[in-house]
């Protein structure tokens, strides 16, 4: 309709309005003449002041015309705006109507679950109930005292969470979590006592294995202020939304993430919801698999606390930390990766207390949070001598028929900086391949010699070192990998920059190096890593993506396994590749876990280490790999403060290896040993 | 408009003289009648039509009882029935006591234990379990009573004497009821204008009230702003919630009007969401969801608009026109001027009334506590919505009558 054609309606609308007036002012003179004749005005007002005559009864005649007059005109004005407001305009009034009515509000959509490589379960949802407050309960000093004493919450935290519009004005606050159900039965029987309030069901994270594989894992957590305003690809957040916030949680999130469900409600002016209008069901997250083995992960868990056992028997009292990681030498799929100490990512699944989270955080906790596979810092030490070796082998520094002496004490680079083998009782005349399965230093310090004086600023040692992947971060779908670090002279230099009398390269630098010790850190699956490569001849980028699984929880959505196998080539020549994977295979069969390893039935090949860390008992490693003729899996293992590598590491590995192979997965005790 | 009212009233002058005496207009019947039915028959289809909007609110909030609605009617039409056989010539004897009573009615909610304070105005009053407005019986004894004086002047109010003596008249019970009920003072200022006006006051006296009342409410705001600023808002003319009410429907946006401005938004929303028929009986979501403040009193309007669309709303008006020109016909038939006034002083009552409730809901009036005839719920407000009727009826039953003698009236 146009407005013209609007404009003359009101207009014909207040001429029928004036014509009105007209008819009912000439049928007002009735029958009887003028009814307004003068006369009878004149007669009450006779007495009184005398003054009407003729005119009087025009006047108030014409007065009341124009009174109707202006009646006519401002109902007209009313008809005018009423037809502007609900003929021309009314459809956008209907649709603030409707917005008023309805408000849309999402609803929590459940994660997708997290199964390892054969479909076990690791973490699951578990049915819940979570306590809800409408917009009237922050009002309501009544109601929110009555929920601070059922559910054992403070009454400021009830008030806080009852006022919270993080989920929009209209929504319902969520007051509680995981609520239990004697609670939650006291609400729902009481309706009367706890008005606005509302139980609705929701799911929280579930372990049903615990604290298996909590690093990896990682843990859930209601999303922050920062993560909202950063957002995510293809997602979209809403406040209150839980986000994993570690471990492949927080890597797969765009996997687990659900769909909101969204709530159509008809409500008053109150906010109360009326009823229903309508609603689109929230969509689960996807399932995901990850390459976890859980049968292996659960012994490598187990391994780990038995080589602290076997620690405490070797008189190693400190030990109780330490990391052991297992993949498939070929595709780097992680199969088992434990940390100790741990945590329960259960503790997080509805907000974790401040309490616990001071605990888990605290400076003598151990840091259970931190996955020591990926972010522990280790001096690498004679696991090294694998990558030192073969750069020895390489440069022409070191080859198979080449004879070393070893006195115990070396004092390559003068008398002044004398350095020990860990046999200070000498080897005596040494070759390469038992310098490796005897882990005999001096061979190494010779070597180191070599590429020092061949150019004393040179790196080298550290490049070829770094070219197996050591010093930098392997890339596994895991927060906070650290990358480790392998010295050189100009690291030095950079890192004592406001200590210039300690900035000097020194030949000792070197020597340390050269046995995994001194300024390296390294990480166990850099180690793991390498030694991979070493088996293999390419270093894997290790992968803990399985697949992403349709809501059938069957079909395949993305298949992590074509990632598998991505990896890079050193370089190396096979005749010495071949030296050290014979020296590997010495360690196992001759060397001092020999005894560990015995009867496992598959050939195994692999290298001791044993830490020294300033001010604290010697770490224990021991890096394995299987069957040594067609590697398989490979497994490092550090036992922080746990002696001897050979003592207590070979045998976590050893059961972590047999549990991948899948052979007998059994614990034998490592020889008592100081070998390296 | 002069104009036109005296060509009409020539032509008046002419047909009487040629119309012959035996033959009846077609109105006959309805001028010769004791009973003026279409005031009935119209004050019925408003009843009709306010009960059923009134329950429609009443039914979704317990706040208004619609059994107190039809108690109210009942009240009211027998209170009508007193007024109707009541000869209102009376009334011009008692003018004094009329003036007495009114001043009474409108005080009677300061009197302490008696008046019970509600939406920061004390003007209603609590005897045992019944509450009462007075100032509501206050508008028609002060139409009454401003009737009976202006009558005296016998339709023309040219000296200054006798136009400030009314003005005073009329300015005791607006001033009196001013600070508690601004609205109601206003209905009673306006009724008491409009009897001044058709009883025959002089041009000059009108166009210098109008101008007055223009510059008067300027040199209040502007007054009001100059005190607030100087005294630090503890001394206020005009309360905030007035200046907020007065102002928001031009100025929306201020941040010190949001609650009325929300209000005032709502009900348009609710007017225009009626669309052409309306969404229905029972289906105004506007006020069943409580967006709508004050939806069976102030905003009955926004109700039956939202209920009734347009056409709902223009049977509504047309009912008004209906009813404001039933009385005109009173009034201009009336058997003495006193009469004539008191019709003029009800007409521009419920003018004014109908006028600024629903425009106020349409964004053109500020907004006030003013209900609308025979719709809003409220049972002094019926009771004396009856009352005027009542004394229409009166006047219309005996305007052939003999008059009374006068007299007293002087003294």
């Amino acid at each position: 309709m146009t407005t013209a054609i609007q404009a003359a309606i009101i207009v014909l609308l207040m001429v029928a309005a004036v014509c009105l007036v007209v008819v009912f002012a000439r049928s007002s003179t009735g029958p009887s003449g003028s009814p307004f004749g003068s006369a009878n005005l004149a007669q009450p007002s006779d007495g009184a002041e005398g003054a009407v005559g003729q005119g009087a009864g025009s006047i108030v005649r014409k007065r009341f015309l124009i009174l109707l007059g202006i009646a006519g005109a401002a109902l007209a004005g009313l008809v005018a705006k009423l037809w502007s407001m609900q003929i021309i305009s009314g459809r956008s009034y209907a649709q603030s109507a409707e917005e008023n009515r309805t408000t849309e509000f999402t609803t929590v959509a459940p994660r997708g679950r997290i199964l390892d490589r054969n479909g076990v379960e690791l973490v699951g949802n578990r049915p819940t109930y979570a306590v809800l407050a409408n917009s009237t309960v922050q009002s309501n000093p009544t109601v929110i005292h009555r929920l601070s004493n059922v559910l054992g919450i403070p009454r400021e935290a009830v008030a806080a969470s009852a006022a919270s519009q993080s989920e929009g004005a209209q929504a319902d606050r969520l007051v509680a979590l995981d609520v239990e159900e004697r609670a939650i039965a006291y609400i729902a029987e009481h309706p009367d006592a706890f008005p606005g309030v509302s139980i609705e069901g929701r799911t929280v994270r579930s372990y049903p294995h615990g604290t298996l594989a909590a690093h990896v894992l990682g843990y859930t957590g209601t999303i922050s202020e920062k993560e909202l305003s950063d957002g995510k690809e293809g997602i979209n957040y809403t406040s209150g939304d839980v986000v994993g916030k570690d471990g492949v949680e927080r890597s797969f999130e765009s996997y687990l993430q659900g769909d909101r469900g969204v709530r159509i409600v008809e409500v008053n002016a109150q906010g109360d919801v009326v009823r229903a209008v309508d609603s689109i069901d929230p969509t689960q997250g996807n399932d995901i698999r990850i390459t976890l083995d859980y049968e292996v992960q659960e012994v490598a868990e187990e391994a780990l606390q038995q080589a602290f056992e076997d620690a405490h028997e070797a008189k190693y009292k400190n030990a109780s930390r330490g990391a052991i990681v297992c993949m498939n030498c070929k595709t780097g799929e992680v199969i088992a990766m434990a940390s100790a100490p741990t945590y329960n990512p259960a503790e997080f699944s509805n907000g974790i207390s401040a309490d616990a989270w001071e605990s888990l955080t605290a400076e003598d906790s151990g840091y259970p949070l931190s996955n020591r596979c990926i972010s522990g810092l280790y001096p690498a030490a004679s696991t090294f001598k694998g990558f030192t070796g073969l750069a020895g082998l390489q440069y022409g520094f070191a080859s198979d028929s080449k004879i070393w002496n070893c006195e115990g004490t070396w004092t390559g680079f003068g008398e002044d900086w004398p350095q020990k083998c860990w046999n200070t009782d000498g080897h005596g005349e040494i070759g390469f391949h038992e310098g490796i399965v005897e882990s005999c230093d001096v061979v190494f310090y010779e070597i180191a010699k070599n590429f020092y004086e061949a150019d004393t600023e040179g790196t080298n040692l550290q490049d070829y070192i770094k070219s197996w992947g050591i010093g930098s971060r392997t890339g596994i779908e895991l927060q906070g990998e650290a990358e480790g670090r392998v010295p050189t002279p100009e690291w030095k230099k950079k890192f004592n920059r406001d200590a210039p009398e300690s900035q000097a390269w020194l030949p000792g630098d070197m020597s340390n190096l050269i046995i995994g010790q001194g300024d390296l850190l390294v990480t166990p699956l850099q180690i793991c890593c390498g030694y991979a490569g070493l088996a293999t001849g390419k270093v894997p980028k290790p992968l803990l993506l399985h697949s992403v699984l349709a809501a059938d929880g069957k079909t395949v959505v993305v298949d992590g396994l074509k990632a598998a196998g991505a990896h890079f080539t050193p370089k190396f020549t096979e005749e010495n590749i071949e030296i050290m994977r014979d020296g590997f295979r010495g360690v196992v069969a001759d060397g001092s876990v020999a005894g560990v390893f015995e009867d496992l039935g598959v050939d195994i090949s692999g290298k001791t280490g044993t830490g020294e860390v300033v001010g604290k008992d010697n770490y224990g490693w021991f890096v394995g790999y299987g069957p040594s003729e067609d590697p398989e899996y490979v497994c490092a293992c550090c036992i922080e403060e746990g002696g001897a590598g050979a003592t207590c590491a070979a045998p976590a590995v050893r059961s972590v290896l047999a549990s991948a192979l899948g052979l007998d997965a059994k614990h034998v005790t490592g020889s008592d040993t100081e070998e390296r | 408009m002069p104009r036109f009212a005296l060509a009409s009233h020539k032509v008046v002058h002419t047909r009487t003289a040629e119309t012959p005496k035996d033959k009846p207009s077609k109105f006959a019947w309805f001028a010769q009648s004791k009973v003026c039915f279409p005031l009935l028959a119209i004050v019925a289809a408003l009843l009709i039509y306010g009960l059923i909007t009134v329950r429609s609110v009443t039914l979704v909030d317990a706040d208004y009882s619609f059994s107190r609605q039809l108690f109210g009617v009942v009240i009211g039409i027998g209170v009508m029935a007193l007024f109707w056989k009541f000869d209102y010539r009376k009334f011009g004897e008692w003018f004094v006591p009329l003036l007495v009573i009114d001043i009474v009615l409108i005080l009677l909610p300061l009197v302490p234990g008696l008046g019970i304070e509600a939406n920061g105005a004390t003007s209603w009053i609590k005897v045992g379990s019944f509450t009462f407005q007075p100032s509501e019986i206050a508008k028609p004894v002060t139409i009454v009573v401003m009737a009976s004086a202006t009558a005296r002047y016998g339709g023309t109010i040219v000296s200054a004497s006798d136009f400030f003596r009314l003005f005073a008249l009329i300015l005791i019970p607006f001033v009196l009821l001013a600070t508690e009920d601004l609205g109601s003072a206003l209905v009673i200022l306006i009724s008491g204008f409009v009897i001044m006006f058709v009883g025959g006051l002089d041009r000059k006296w009108i166009v210098l009230t109008l101008v007055c009342g223009v510059l008067g409410v300027a040199v209040l705001l502007g007054a009001n702003s100059v005190v607030n600023t100087f005294t630090g808002g503890s001394v206020q003319l005009i309360k905030p919630y007035q200046m907020s009410r007065l102002l928001v429907f031009v100025d929306q946006d201020n941040p010190d009007y949001a609650d009325d401005a929300y209000n005032l938004n709502q009900a348009k929303i609710a007017v225009g969401s009626g669309e052409v028929v309306g969404k229905g009986y029972g289906n105004a979501t506007q006020s069943s969801g409580g967006f709508l403040p004050e939806a069976a009193t102030d905003f009955i309007f926004c109700v039956v608009a939202e209920q009734f669309g347009f056409v709902g709303s223009f049977v509504l008006i047309g009912l008004y026109l209906a009813l404001l020109l039933v009385a005109l016909s009173i009034g201009l038939r009336a058997g003495d001027l006193f009469g004539s006034l008191i019709v003029s002083g009800v007409m521009g009552m419920w003018l004014f009334q109908i006028v600024e409730n629903i425009g106020m809901d349409l964004g053109l009036m500020p907004i006030t506590g003013i209900p609308l005839p025979f719709m809003s719920y409220g049972s002094s407000f019926m009771i004396m919505n009856f009352i005027c009727i009542g004394m229409l009826m009166s006047i219309w039953m005996r305007k052939g009558d003999n008059p009374v003698n006068t007299n007293d009236i002087q003294n």
